[in-house]
C-alpha cells in the first residue's frame, strides 16, 4: 500500500514537472487591459456586455534604499515621516490585485553599502524590481528587462518626465546598443548656490540664473579676503576634492569639451587630453586658490553652509540632500543661500544628471504585474510625494512640483526643480576606471604634483590602458 | 573502529556548528574567489579565460601603486606601532597606581567603530578648522599643513594623518599584548640579574627584549596581515579614489572599487588572489625568518 501511495505520488510530481514545463510561457509583450464587446441576442433585445481581462495579479518583490522602515516624527521640524509600509498602502489601495512586497535596505557605505546587496539580490533572483542608481551597469550585464517593448505595447504609459529624464536611461545591452534600461523614480540635481549676504557685503552683483566661467571667476576673485563688514576671513570659491570629477565634468562641458562615445560593440572611446580638457583643469587649478585650504580632502559643503558662519561666496554642485530639507524647513535660509542653474555648454546642457530610476530583473517571473508596479512607482503623484514626503527626494514627474506647495514656494523654485532637466547625458564611465583615473588627475594637479598637461596625459594612458582591456561583450 | 568513531561522535557534534560555519562563510567563498578570477562574466555566463585577469593586474599601474602603497602605509604602521607599543606596555607594567584604568583606556579606541574614528580623525585633520591646526595655529605656525589634502610624502601630509590614526587606534591592543609577554619573563631573571650587578638599562636589554621576542614576532606577523589588508578608515577619508591622488589607495580599495563601483567582480576576484599570495609569501617569508630558530630547536628537541 505504501508503495503504491509512494509510486502515485513521484508520477504526479513527474507529471505536473512535465505539465509545468509545456505550458506556453509569459509573453514578452505586456498585456494590456482588453476590453470586448460581445453581442448577445435575444428573442427581441440586442444587450451588450463589456468583459475586460481580468486585471494582472501576483506578488510583485521590490527592492528601494533608504526609506524609512517605520512612520516616524522629524526630531527638529516635528513632521511626521512616512514609513516605508504606506507607499505599500497606498499601491494596493491603487492595484489590490497585486501584492507589492519590499524590502528596503540603507544606503550603507563600503562593505555594507548598498551595492553589493543589490549584487546579491539581483543574482539570486530575489526581486523583480529595483530601485538601481547603477542601472547601467546591471544592463550591460544582461540583467536587466529592455523596457522599449512594454512601453510601446502599453497605450496607457506616458512620458511624464520633463526633458531628457527618459533617454538619460538609455543604455548599451548585450545584442541590442539601445535600451531603455530604466524608468526616472527620485530626483536631486547639482545647483551653484551662493551666499546672497557675503555678495551684498562685498558689493558684489548676485549671479545670474545661468553664471558663465567668466562671471564666477570675477566674482569669486573679488570675494576672497578679508570682509569688509565682518572682518572675517572669505573665501570666493568650493570645490568638492573627492567628487571633484562632476564639477570638473561641468566646467569642461561649459568649455565645449565632451568625454568620447560608446561603441557599436559596447566599449568605449574616452578623451580626457584634449585642449578643452586642459583648458578646464587649468581653469579649476587656478580657481583653486580662491577656495578654503584643504577643500581637496572635502566631499561635501564648506563648514558653516546653510549657517551665519558660511564664509564661502560661491558654492558649485549643491546637491539635494544638503540643501533641500532645510530650506523647505526654515524659507528664510533660501533667502540667503540663493540657486542658479550649474553651468551650461553650447549645447544647452550642464551639470550631473541626478536621479535614482528604477528597473526590471530580466529574471523577474511576474513581468505583467511588475510593469504595473514600476509605473506606479515612477509616474504616480502618490509616489513621488511620497520620495519627497520620506527623504526630502525631489520629485522626477512634470507638475509634481504642484502637488508640494513646499516646493514651488522656493526662493529658487525654477532652478531647483528644472536643474536636472538640463544637465548632460549620464555618463557611462561614471563608476568605472575612467572616472578614477581622470579623479586622481585632477587632484594631482590641484595639489601642485603634476601640471595640468602631465595630469591628463597620465589619465589618458591609464584610460587607454583599461580601455584596451575591455573585450567587445558578443552577442549572446 | 566503529565502536571509536561512535565514542568521539559528540565532539564531532560539537565542532559542526563552527565548522560548518567556517565552510560556508570562510573556505566556500575563497574558493569561489579562486574560480571566479579565472573566468569572464559575458552577460550573464561565466566563461573560463585562464590567467587573462592576473596577465592584466601584473601589467595594471594603477594596482601595482596601490600594493606599494599598502606597503608602504603598513611599514610605517609597523615601524611606529611596535616599539611605542612596547614602550608604553613596559611604562604600564611599572605603573602601581590604576594599571588596569590605563589598560581599560588605551584600549577603547580598538572597540570604536572604524568609521566613527575616522570621522572624527577627519575633523582632527581637516585643514582649516579641525583640532591639530587649531593647535598650530594658537602656536603661530605658519603655514599650517593640509594634512588629509596633501598627497605628498611629507610628515604633515595624507599619508602621516592616516598612519596616526592607525597607530592611535591599535595602540591598546599591541600595549595589552606586550605586557602579557612582560609578565611572563621570569622572575628569576631579573633576581639574577640584580644580584650579578647589573643596571635597569642592562637587564632590560639583556633580560626583557630577548625574553619577548615569539611576542615581537607575533604581533610584526599579525600586523603586516592586517596592514595589508587596510580598508575601511581609508575608505572613510579618502572616498572611493583614495584622494588626495590615491596617496590613501590600499589593494583592498582597489579590489573593492573594481568589484562594487566597477561591477568586475573576476578582475577583482584575480587581484584578491594575488593579495592572498602576498600575504601568505610574507607570513611564510617571516615565519621562517624569525622563527627559524624555534623551528630548529624543536626539530632538535
Amino acid at each position: 500500500m505504501k508503495s503504491q501511495i509512494r509510486g502515485a505520488f513521484v508520477w504526479a510530481v513527474l507529471c505536473s514537472i512535465v505539465l509545468a514545463s509545456c505550458a506556453p510561457s509569459a509573453p514578452a509583450t505586456p498585456q494590456t487591459v482588453v476590453e470586448t464587446q460581445i453581442i448577445v441576442q435575444t428573442q427581441q433585445v440586442e444587450v451588450l456586455v463589456t468583459a475586460e481581462a481580468p486585471p494582472v495579479s501576483g506578488e510583485v518583490n521590490v527592492l528601494l534604499i533608504g526609506k524609512p522602515d517605520e512612520d516616524s516624527i522629524d526630531p527638529v521640524t516635528g513632521k511626521n515621516i512616512p514609513g516605508i509600509q504606506q507607499l505599500e498602502t497606498m499601491f494596493e489601495t491603487a492595484y489590490p490585485s497585486i501584492d507589492m512586497q519590499i524590502t528596503n535596505i540603507p544606503w550603507g557605505s563600503g562593505a555594507t553599502g548598498y551595492g553589493p546587496k543589490t549584487e546579491s539580490m539581483i543574482q539570486a533572483q530575489e526581486a523583480c524590481i529595483y530601485l538601481m542608481p547603477g542601472a547601467f551597469q546591471y544592463g550591460r550585464r544582461g540583467y536587466l528587462e529592455n523596457l522599449d517593448p512594454w512601453i510601446a505595447n502599453d497605450p496607457t504609459f506616458e512620458d511624464v518626465w520633463p526633458g531628457d529624464y527618459l533617454e538619460q536611461w538609455r543604455g548599451w545591452g548585450p545584442g541590442n546598443p539601445d535600451n531603455q534600461w530604466a524608468l526616472p523614480y527620485s530626483g536631486g540635481n547639482r545647483v551653484i548656490h551662493y551666499d546672497a549676504v557675503l555678495f551684498e557685503q562685498w558689493g558684489v552683483e548676485p549671479l545670474s540664473q545661468h553664471p558663465t566661467l567668466d562671471e564666477i571667476e570675477e566674482k569669486a576673485k573679488a570675494m576672497t579676503g578679508i570682509n569688509p563688514v565682518t572682518g572675517e576671513q572669505n573665501y570666493g570659491y568650493w570645490y568638492q576634492g573627492k567628487y571633484i570629477n562632476w564639477q570638473f565634468q561641468a566646467i569642461a562641458h561649459a568649455l565645449g569639451a565632451t568625454w568620447g562615445e560608446v561603441n557599436d560593440d559596447g566599449t568605449w572611446t574616452v578623451n580626457w587630453d584634449t585642449p578643452e580638457y586642459l583648458q578646464a583643469l587649468e581653469w579649476l587649478v587656478m580657481m583653486s586658490q580662491y577656495a578654503p585650504p584643504g577643500a581637496l580632502a572635502a566631499e561635501a559643503m564648506p563648514e558653516g553652509f546653510l549657517t551665519d558662519q558660511n564664509v564661502v561666496a560661491i558654492i558649485p554642485e549643491g546637491e539635494t540632500g544638503y540643501y533641500l530639507t532645510p530650506f523647505v524647513n526654515d524659507p528664510k535660509l533660501n533667502e540667503r543661500f540663493r540657486t542658479t542653474y550649474n553651468l551650461q555648454g553650447p549645447d544647452g546642457k550642464g551639470g550631473l544628471f541626478i536621479a535614482d530610476p528604477v528597473a526590471m530583473a530580466a529574471s523577474c517571473p511576474n513581468k505583467e504585474a511588475a510593469w504595473e508596479v514600476m509605473k506606479w512607482l515612477t509616474m504616480s503623484p502618490e509616489s513621488q510625494k511620497y520620495n519627497f514626503d520620506s527623504g526630502g527626494n525631489l520629485p522626477v514627474i512634470d507638475g509634481a512640483a504642484e502637488a508640494i506647495p513646499e516646493l514651488a514656494a522656493l526662493v529658487d523654485a525654477d532652478a531647483i526643480l528644472n536643474q536636472n532637466a538640463f544637465a548632460e547625458i549620464r555618463y557611462p564611465w561614471a563608476s568605472s576606471q575612467p572616472r578614477f583615473s581622470l579623479q586622481a588627475a585632477i587632484e594631482a594637479a590641484i595639489a601642485g604634483t603634476m601640471t595640468p598637461k602631465q595630469a591628463l596625459e597620465q589619465a589618458q594612458k591609464e584610460t587607454e590602458d583599461w580601455l584596451a582591456q575591455q573585450v567587445a561583450t558578443p552577442t549572446p | 573502529m566503529v565502536r571509536k568513531l561512535r565514542k568521539s561522535l559528540i565532539w564531532y557534534v560539537f565542532v559542526a556548528p563552527t565548522f560548518i560555519l567556517f565552510g560556508l562563510f570562510v573556505a566556500y567563498p575563497t574558493l569561489e574567489t579562486f574560480r571566479l578570477s579565472f573566468f569572464q562574466e559575458v552577460a550573464t555566463r561565466q566563461e573560463f579565460v585562464g590567467a587573462l585577469h592576473y596577465l592584466r593586474l601584473l601589467g595594471n599601474q594603477v594596482f601595482l601603486a596601490a600594493l606599494v602603497n599598502t606597503a608602504f602605509l603598513g611599514i610605517l604602521f609597523l615601524l611606529i606601532i611596535i616599539p611605542l607599543g612596547f614602550v608604553m606596555a613596559s611604562l604600564l607594567n611599572n605603573l602601581r597606581v590604576w594599571p588596569n584604568l590605563f589598560k581599560a583606556i588605551y584600549f577603547l579606541p580598538q572597540i570604536t567603530s572604524t568609521v566613527a574614528v575616522a570621522l572624527v580623525f577627519s575633523y582632527v585633520f581637516q585643514p582649516n578648522w579641525g583640532l591639530v591646526n587649531g593647535l598650530l595655529r594658537q602656536l603661530g605656525v605658519e603655514p599650517l599643513p593640509l594634512w588629509l589634502a596633501e598627497p605628498r610624502y611629507v610628515l604633515t601630509g595624507s599619508r602621516a594623518a592616516v598612519t596616526i590614526l592607525a597607530v592611535w587606534v591599535a595602540l591598546g591592543y599591541y600595549m595589552l599584548i606586550f605586557q602579557a609577554g612582560l609578565q611572563a619573563v621570569p622572575a628569576e631573571l631579573y633576581d639574577a640579574a640584580v644580584v650579578d650587578g647589573a643596571g635597569p638599562l642592562q637587564t632590560w636589554w639583556l633580560i626583557t627584549l630577548p625574553s619577548m621576542r615569539p611576542t615581537f614576532v607575533f604581533l610584526y606577523i599579525t600586523g603586516t596581515i592586517e596592514a595589508m589588508s587596510r580598508f575601511s578608515d581609508l575608505w572613510m577619508l579618502g572616498g572611493p579614489a583614495g584622494t588626495p591622488a590615491r596617496s590613501l589607495q590600499t589593494i583592498v580599495m582597489y579590489i573593492y572599487q573594481t568589484a562594487f563601483e566597477s561591477n568586475d567582480f573576476n578582475l577583482a576576484s584575480s587581484a584578491a588572489v594575488i593579495l592572498f599570495v602576498v600575504v601568505l609569501l610574507l607570513t611564510m617569508i617571516n615565519f621562517r625568518s624569525f622563527l627559524q630558530r624555534e623551528f630548529s630547536s624543536q626539530s632538535g628537541g
